[in-house]
């Protein structure tokens, strides 16, 4: 089944390479973050790596992105334990620099519990510019409405930031990437503050079709 | 007698020069008799020696004109201004081209020259010149001069063609057919050898004169496509701006606003908040604004030279589409190539 599941895939990628006025990247990333909960004093760092798959298309850019890490808290009591977070986003150009973003997101943490699991949507905006034609920087910024917890609570105020930069060739081939992603959920259980908050900077190489 | 005589000697020395080729065939024996005494200034024995060769029927017609040339300059020396022009005439009807040379010929003979061709009525100097040119896009003219006014035909004999081309009224002088050679109705006139025969009559003088022409036909040559505008050259579409800081402007830009929304928005709750992650993004994204700046930026589009150039491919575009349709044409088409023949090749 997942080998199946491999080839329709590679099939889908190869039908939209052929589609004009598109283009396919898929990336390689590794991570570096600094997870925060609770308090003051329980933060967590820690590293992994991901990938994703971008899908530009006339005016619209799918960005579908997993990634995993290792997380170990600053307590030494604290056991270490494992992120996986997956994001999407759908960008709909309004113009050559500016777009709208819609999209959503679920960090899984593992064991269960070891910190907050979250599900999540997203409404913002996306700036891309080009510095020249191997490079460019970018910026989004989105409010995360109406999140979800695997421990339960609810968050009035959830958004998140990020920078990017990007320099490849010019034929859009290879990209080198850099980006920072910045995550606040101030979430609320049992009538307590229990905020999260999330730095993540992420490097790699895109392939561009 | 002394004007007579230096007006004798110029003849002399004309037609010496004139006959000097003649000579040295094989000539009728009067004929060659009159010459000499024609040389010898012994203008009496000139006169029987031509006389009895032109009443030989077996006479050639180079003698013939030999002949009668001799007699005219004889006459004319002797002052026998009838018999000269009588000559003359007769000299006109069998050579129209005929003419001495003005300048080393008396002025007493050529004036009676000048009269004697005054009478006659001849088709001269032909001028048939080798044409070529597309059928119907071109034409060929003939030439020719008469010596009194009259209505002259252009007729085309050959290869089962008898055909009455034009036909004019002319007074005297010089006068030109032109001609597309349409053999008849829309067709050309098909390959051959053909006799030219301009016919010329008044009252009841008539002359006529032939040329033997060639004509072929061949294949037009179609016309290149242009690859490139004739007239105009492109323009380059984009123009090289001068370096700026602009890279790194957008780079310091975008780094300020989202470093500064970060820090300006982090939960204070949550304790010193660690910044390695956006240090070192934004380290990336300056440094790469400060490098691109130091580098040539990119070329900028000009719309005003893009839409000149979308102009020109049009253009070319449509001078193309006119070639294809002339080449259509021209591969119906058929160039048709006239070649005078001179008297040895017919």
């Amino acid at each position: 089944m997942t080998r199946l599941l491999f080839v329709l895939g590679a099939l889908e990628l190869v039908a939209l390479t052929s589609v004009a006025g598109q283009r396919v990247r898929l990336r390689v990333d590794g991570i570096a973050l600094t997870y925060q909960e609770v308090a003051g004093g329980r933060d967590a760092v820690g590293a992994g790596g991901g990938g994703g798959l971008e899908i530009s298309l006339g005016r619209f850019r799918l960005d579908g992105r997993i990634h995993s890490a290792r997380v170990a808290p600053d307590s030494s009591h604290l056991a270490s334990y494992d992120f996986t977070q997956v994001d999407v986003r759908i960008d709909y150009l309004l113009t050559p620099v500016f777009a709208l973003e819609v999209g959503g997101g679920r960090r899984y943490v593992r064991p269960e519990f070891s910190a907050q699991g979250v599900g999540y949507t997203r409404i913002g905006i996306f700036s891309e510019n080009r510095l020249h034609r191997l490079a460019s920087v970018w910026v989004r910024g989105a409010f995360l409405p109406g999140p979800r917890f695997s421990g339960g609570g609810t968050a009035e105020l959830a958004f998140e930031f990020s920078l990017g930069a990007g320099v490849g060739t010019a034929n859009g081939r290879f990209r080198f990437h850099a980006e920072f992603e910045f995550q606040r959920i101030d979430r609320e259980a049992g009538g307590a503050d229990v905020p999260i908050q999330q730095s993540l900077a992420r490097t790699g190489i895109a392939i561009g079709f | 007698m002394q004007p007579m005589k230096v007006a004798f000697a110029f003849s002399v020395l004309s037609v010496g020069a004139l006959l000097s080729a003649p000579l040295s065939a094989q000539r009728h024996p009067d004929v060659l008799r009159a010459q000499r005494a024609y040389d010898a200034f012994d203008l009496r024995q000139v006169i029987p020696a031509a006389r009895s060769a032109l009443i030989d029927p077996s006479l050639t017609m180079e003698d013939r004109r030999i002949a009668l040339e001799l007699l005219g300059f004889t006459y004319g020396a002797l002052d026998s201004a009838n018999l000269a022009q009588d000559s003359f005439r007769r000299l006109l009807i069998i050579n129209p081209d005929f003419e001495p040379d003005a300048v080393r010929v008396s002025p007493r003979i050529y004036s009676l020259y000048s009269a004697a061709l005054g009478q006659v009525l001849v088709v001269r100097n032909i001028q048939l010149d080798t044409t070529s040119f597309v059928g119907g896009e071109g034409a060929w003219n003939v030439g020719f001069e008469v010596t009194r006014p009259a209505r002259v035909v252009l007729r085309a004999v050959g290869g089962g063609i008898d055909l009455i081309v034009d036909s004019l009224q002319t007074g005297t002088g010089a006068a030109v057919f032109t001609w597309d050679l349409s053999g008849g109705g829309d067709s050309l006139l098909p390959p051959n050898r053909y006799q030219i025969i301009l016919q010329a009559s008044e009252g009841n003088d008539q002359f006529s004169v032939s040329r033997v022409v060639e004509v072929s036909h061949s294949i037009v040559d179609t016309l290149l496509q242009y690859t490139e505008h004739p007239a105009r050259d492109t323009l380059p579409s984009t123009d090289q701006p001068g370096r700026s800081w602009k890279p790194l402007g957008l780079a310091t830009l975008y780094t300020a606003l989202a470093s500064g929304a970060t820090l300006a928005l982090e939960n204070s709750a949550l304790g010193s908040p660690a910044r390695r992650e956006i240090g070192g993004v934004a380290l990336v994204a300056i440094v790469t604004g400060f490098v691109l700046s130091l580098r040539q930026p990119d070329p900028v589009l000009n719309p005003g030279n893009i839409a000149f150039n979308q102009m020109l491919r049009e253009d070319l575009a449509r001078l193309n589409a006119d070639i294809t349709v002339r080449n259509i044409q021209i591969r119906n088409q058929v160039r048709v190539t006239v070649t005078p023949l001179r008297p040895g090749q017919e």
